[in-house]
Order: structure tokens, then C-alpha cells, then sequence
């Protein structure tokens, strides 16, 4: 047990001195601030989403209802990785060919773009089923109470139905993140220049692969312990007045 | 439906090697789920440590670098650990059909553990304690009672855990397994029909995921014959 300790410490010696230092700034630290940046933008269009799909999934329209069932069932039956391509490759082909019909130029889609359009299309349909059962959860006469007291729908949504919910989502939304920010390590496949993407680079070049997974993977640890501090601070202020079971 | 330029039969070899992936994957992930659940609930702390820290690690990490960390990472290990402990000098090349199941079943079983300790706890305790009492040894009171009652419990999230699997297997393209993903990317880059590929990978995956959840229905019904339906 003791040998094998120190044949580890020995490796990860070997290894993390020296080569790590020319490394970690330039590279693996940048890509982290842009492995955050595509996780943010992307919960914001998931939010969007999941939102339009649950508000569809609960309204009385057959066809949204329909839409809205389709997107969740397709997009949680098909793996990210392989969305990512279809939207990535697809989606190039798809918009520059309406754009010759309307005769633009050629246009490049920048992978980060690609990649927070597609993580966000693919998590607006966990945040859907998400926000649905948060909805459910706020008690019907409330909403009735807004209605009665003669406010408009969109007034009972932000008044009554939004703070209500955001309580009864929170547990699952927080579940979403974490995976969210995860999946984000798909993005490196695509070419974006996220910390996966430059430790994979860092780890060929140096020829220590070990290393520099081995450090994304602590900060990535550290991605979502800070998120799960946040997420219990969140969950503290929207249970503000509840009583604790 | 799509036009697949000859490459059908590839995109099938495809997906047949993703469906033995994901089975092989799962074995490892049943056995050290089970494996990590009995740990942590057990009374040893040094299990209940290993087995935490096991669940919180994995759980925190995307599968694609951990994938890429025991990929590489453990080839190098393994040859390090061979070359200086028992001296074995020949490089061991680790062919990406075992690391990949290997890693999936790894991570894999980080979620089984906490799908079967729930199910664990679900069963009665005075059963188990009958069975104790009838002269059972540990071993019979785990399969003949604890097993066959927490399949029922451990269903729902079991069926949850296979179909992120099943997606999961994808990555393993990514460290050059020849799965139904990389035969439609080799395809999509000779014929550059990317979309009519990758649209036919995830009309493959969503049957294969429709399969597992007529399966999975039929499994559960199975499981709670003699249970009334709420």
C-alpha cells in the first residue's frame, strides 16, 4: 500500500512540477473562463427554452402541446454528442443553404456560438420538465386569486406563478446545471478552445495526458462545488417564510 | 428514408458494437454499484469513505474527461505501476474497447450506488431481520431476500441510469472505438452529407432507447407481480 503511494506521489511529482507552470495560465486557466462563459450563455437560452416548453406543455393548444412534447421526448432520447454534430454540421448546411436562396454570403457559424445554441437547445428540454413540474407545484387558487383581482395573464405569470415556482424548480434546475456544465467538455470535440480542448493539446505536446486531465478534472470539481454553494444560497432566499420540514 | 451512399451496413456494425459497449458497461456499473451501496451503507467507515468519495468524485467530473484521464492517463499508470514494481519492460497497450467499457462501467457505477442504496433502504429492515432469524447466512439473506425486493425499488432509477449510459457510450468514438457514431462521422466526411449521418445516428439511438423502455415496462411489471398499483 505504502509502495504504491509512493510510486503515485512520484508520478504526479514528476509530472505536476515543472511542466504544469508554463502550462496553467496561458492555457488550461483561459480555457476555463471559457468553459464558464459557454456554460452561462447556454443556461440562459436553456431558461428561455424550458420555459417556452413548459408554459406550451401546460397551455390548452393541442399543436404547442405537441411541439413541446416532441422537443422533449427527441432531444432527451438522442446523446448531446451527437446533437452537437447534427446542429454543428447540419446547421452550418442548413443556414448557408437558406442563405443562398437568399443570396448572402457564406457564413461561418464561431463553434461558440454552435456549441451554447446547441447545449442550451438540448437542456431547454430538462429545464421543460423542470419548470413543468414547478408550475404544478404552485397551488391553482393562487392563480385564480390573481385572476379574480383582475390581473392580465402576464401579470399573474411574474406576480404570483414565477416567485412560487422558482422554489419547487430549484432542486432539479441545480441538477440541471451541474450536468449542463459538464456537458460542456462536448464542446471541445467541435474545436472550441475550452480547458478539455487546451489540456488536450497542453497533454499532447508535453506528452503528459495524465496531468493536465488530472487538473481539469480538480477544476471542474471546483466548478461545481462553487455552484452548489450558490444553489443553496438560492435555495435559502425562495424559502424564505416556508417552513423547513 | 435517407439515402446512406453504401455506408448502411458500416452504420449497423456501428451499432451493434455501441449495444455491446453499453451491455459490457453495464455489467461493471451493476457490480460496483452494488458493490459501493452495500459499502456505504455498512458500518465500516473506511467503506463508507472509499465508497463517498467514489460517488462525490465521479459524479462531479463530465464522463469525457474522465473518460480522457483513464484513457490515457491509466496507460500510462498501468505501464509506469508494470515497468517499476514488478518490472514488467514491454509497453501495454490498452485496446479502446476495455478502456471504454472500463471507464463507462466506472462512472457508471457511481450512480448505481446511489440508485441502489435507495432501493436498500426501501426494503423492510424486519424482513431481512427474519431472515436472520430464521439461521440465514448474510449471503442467503442478500439474494433470497434483500435482492429479489429492492430490484422492484431499484427499477425506476436503474431504467434512468441505463438510457444516460446508452447515450453515453457516443463518447468512446471520441478515443477511436469504432462505434455507430464514428462510422457515421468517417461517412458524413467522405460523402459530406453530415446531416443525413448524424440524423440516422439519432434515429438509431432513439430506437435504441425506445427498445430499453419497452424492456425496462415489461421488467417492472415483472417485479411487482403481487404488488397492488397505486
Amino acid at each position: 500500500m505504502t509502495e504504491l503511494a509512493a510510486v503515485l506521489d512520484r508520478i504526479l511529482i514528476k509530472t505536476l512540477g515543472g511542466v504544469l507552470d508554463g502550462y496553467l495560465y496561458p492555457f488550461i486557466l483561459k480555457g476555463m473562463v471559457v468553459t464558464v462563459e459557454l456554460a452561462l450563455a447556454s443556461l440562459a437560452i436553456a431558461i428561455v427554452l424550458g420555459m417556452i416548453g413548459a408554459v406550451a406543455k401546460l397551455s390548452n393548444s393541442r399543436i404547442a402541446k405537441a411541439v413541446a412534447g416532441t422537443y422533449t421526448t427527441l432531444i432527451r432520447g438522442v446523446p448531446g454528442i451527437v446533437l452537437m454534430f447534427i446542429i454543428f454540421f447540419g446547421g452550418q448546411l442548413l443556414v448557408n443553404n437558406i442563405g443562398d436562396l437568399l443570396g448572402w454570403d457564406y457564413i461561418e457559424i464561431s463553434e461558440f456560438i454552435a456549441g451554447s445554441a446547441t447545449l442550451g437547445f438540448i437542456f431547454g428540454a430538462y429545464m421543460t420538465e423542470s419548470f413543468r413540474g414547478g408550475i404544478l407545484a404552485v397551488p391553482r387558487g393562487e392563480i385564480e386569486a390573481g385572476y379574480t383581482f383582475g390581473m392580465t395573464a402576464a401579470q399573474v405569470f411574474f406576480r404570483i406563478t414565477l416567485p412560487q415556482m422558482v422554489r419547487h424548480a430549484l432542486p432539479s434546475f441545480g441538477n440541471n446545471w451541474l450536468v449542463l456544465t459538464k456537458e460542456t467538455a462536448l464542446v471541445s470535440v467541435i474545436g472550441l478552445q475550452d480547458m478539455v480542448f487546451n489540456a488536450s493539446q497542453a497533454g499532447g505536446t508535453t506528452r503528459q495526458p495524465f496531468t493536465f486531465f488530472f487538473v481539469v478534472a480538480v477544476l471542474y470539481l471546483i466548478i461545481t462545488a462553487v455552484s452548489k454553494v450558490g444553489l443553496r444560497w438560492a435555495d435559502r432566499r425562495y424559502s424564505v417564510g416556508v417552513r423547513r420540514a | 428514408m435517407f439515402d446512406l451512399h453504401g455506408y448502411g451496413p458500416s452504420i449497423l456494425e456501428g451499432s451493434w458494437l455501441t449495444v455491446q459497449l453499453a451491455l459490457a458497461s453495464l455489467a461493471i456499473a451493476i457490480v460496483l454499484g452494488m458493490v459501493a451501496a452495500l459499502a456505504k451503507l455498512s458500518k465500516s467507515p473506511i467503506g463508507r469513505g472509499i465508497a463517498g468519495g467514489y460517488t462525490t468524485v465521479v459524479r462531479g467530473i463530465p464522463e469525457l474527461v474522465l473518460m480522457l484521464l483513464l484513457f490515457f492517463g491509466g496507460q500510462l499508470v498501468i505501464n509506469y505501476l508494470a515497468a517499476e514494481v514488478i518490472g514488467y519492460e514491454e509497453y501495454i497497450d490498452i485496446d479502446p474497447f476495455t478502456a471504454g467499457v472500463a471507464t463507462i462501467g466506472f462512472i457508471y457505477g457511481a450512480y448505481m450506488a446511489e440508485t441502489f442504496r435507495g432501493a436498500i433502504l426501501a426494503v423492510h429492515s424486519g424482513q431481512l431481520e427474519a431472515g436472520a432469524a430464521y439461521g440465514m447466512n448474510k449471503w442467503q439473506v442478500f439474494h433470497r431476500i434483500l435482492l429479489p425486493q429492492m430490484i422492484r425499488f431499484a427499477l425506476p432509477g436503474f431504467g434512468n441510469n441505463w438510457l444516460v449510459l446508452l447515450k453515453a457510450t457516443a463518447l468512446v468514438s471520441i478515443i477511436g472505438l469504432d462505434d455507430v457514431l464514428r462510422k457515421a462521422a468517417l461517412a458524413a466526411g467522405a460523402t459530406r452529407l453530415p446531416f443525413t449521418f448524424y440524423l440516422t445516428v439519432g434515429v438509431v439511438y432513439l430506437v435504441l432507447t425506445t427498445v430499453s423502455i419497452i424492456l425496462l415496462q415489461w421488467a417492472d411489471r415483472h417485479y411487482s407481480a403481487g404488488v397492488r398499483r397505486a
